[in-house]
């Protein structure tokens, strides 16, 4: 979508028209849905929060001045609501671990989620699985800024903004989780097929 | 205590890593639930929205009280214009007036009477002089008579 057709969009969304809410909806769902799935590995979560991004984009967007970044708002709101969730739960919002799936495996089961995306032959894939239940390993901060800039492509100065960090420090956690999280992956062994280059 | 260095093309590379791994695949249903929804807040903000002010309310209010003021001006600023030109006009006719010589008929009418009046008192005067005299001259000879 080209940026004078998402400007309409957001225009007609800001006069309630729901059809383009709709087309908001179609166009960054998927992209939103798979950033809270990686941020909390539970698919319940993820589509209800998913749910709850469009909702309060529906209450906050009459206040949103578009400055091209929208993208960058509602993955801002996501950001946000996963935070929310996770302090309200006192808990890790992370379900799944890498030794749940080196265990019994049925958490991964579920969250493979065949029922409800069968025709995802990659994300039934073992790496796929792993990388998911290695993302829960990160701590939270570091796993938000690897995720930001993975789904909604956001600058690390964007990112820093967002959490309400340094530059530095956005980048610092970025760095370390993408290094931690090959080495979970076992990337050491597997090298890069891109050429991405091993930690040392 | 492990420090490490930011190489950017090395973080560059664990990007593009992370990229070989497809998104996360939303579950068909979870998008039309996702607009329903919405629909549904849409319907619950509808009332409240209409309700509210457009922004631009804050202006029109000024503008309208701008508007209210100035028509209050001009209504009582034109009745003191009124108020004294008709003191003007009072005070152009009076120097009018003033300055028009009397040649009208009934003023000069009137002016006569006026002077006949005054002549009429004075004659009525001699007459009754007259009459005095008589009765005085009547007293002192018995055979006159009046």
């Amino acid at each position: 979508m080209d940026r004078e057709s998402l400007a309409d969009l957001i225009h007609r969304a800001q006069l309630q028209d729901a059809a383009a809410f709709d087309a908001l909806v179609d166009h960054f769902a998927g992209r939103v849905y798979g950033f809270i799935l990686r941020m909390t590995a539970a698919r319940d979560d993820a589509q209800d929060l998913t749910q709850e991004v469009f909702l309060r984009v529906v209450r906050m967007i009459g206040k949103y001045q578009d400055d091209g970044r929208f993208e960058a708002w509602i993955f801002r709101i996501a950001a946000n609501l996963v935070r929310d969730r996770g302090r309200r739960s006192q808990r890790q919002p992370a379900r799944l671990t890498l030794a749940e799936r080196d265990g019994e495996g049925e958490g991964l089961d579920q969250f493979a989620g065949d029922e409800d995306a069968p025709h995802a032959p990659l994300e039934r894939g073992e790496d796929v699985e792993r990388l998911t239940a290695a993302l829960q390993l990160l701590p939270e901060a570091e796993r938000e800024v690897i995720m930001l800039r993975y789904f909604a492509d956001m600058s690390f100065k964007e990112i820093a903004e967002s959490m309400g960090t340094p530059l530095g420090t956005a980048l610092a956690r970025s760095h370390r989780g993408l290094a931690r999280l090959r080495e979970l992956m076992g990337e050491a062994k597997a090298s890069a097929p891109n050429g991405a280059e091993q930690e040392s | 205590m492990s420090t490490y260095s930011f190489q950017p093309d090395e973080h560059a590379g664990a990007e593009r890593w992370l990229k070989q791994f497809p998104a996360p695949t939303m579950p068909a249903g979870v998008a039309a639930s996702v607009k329903a929804a919405v629909r549904v807040e849409l319907a619950r903000q509808r009332p409240s929205w209409s309700l509210r002010l457009p922004r631009w309310s804050g202006a029109l209010a000024a503008a309208a009280m701008l508007a209210l003021c100035a028509g209050l001006v001009m209504r009582f600023g034109g009745r003191e214009r009124v108020r004294v030109e008709r003191i003007v006009s009072i005070n152009q006719f009076v120097e009018a007036f003033n300055a028009v010589p009397i040649e009208d008929a009934e003023l000069a009418m009137l002016s006569d009477d006026i002077d006949n009046w005054q002549t009429g008192s004075t004659s009525t005067e001699s007459s009754l002089d007259s009459l005095s005299n008589s009765i005085e001259t009547a007293g002192t000879d018995p055979s006159a008579s009046l």
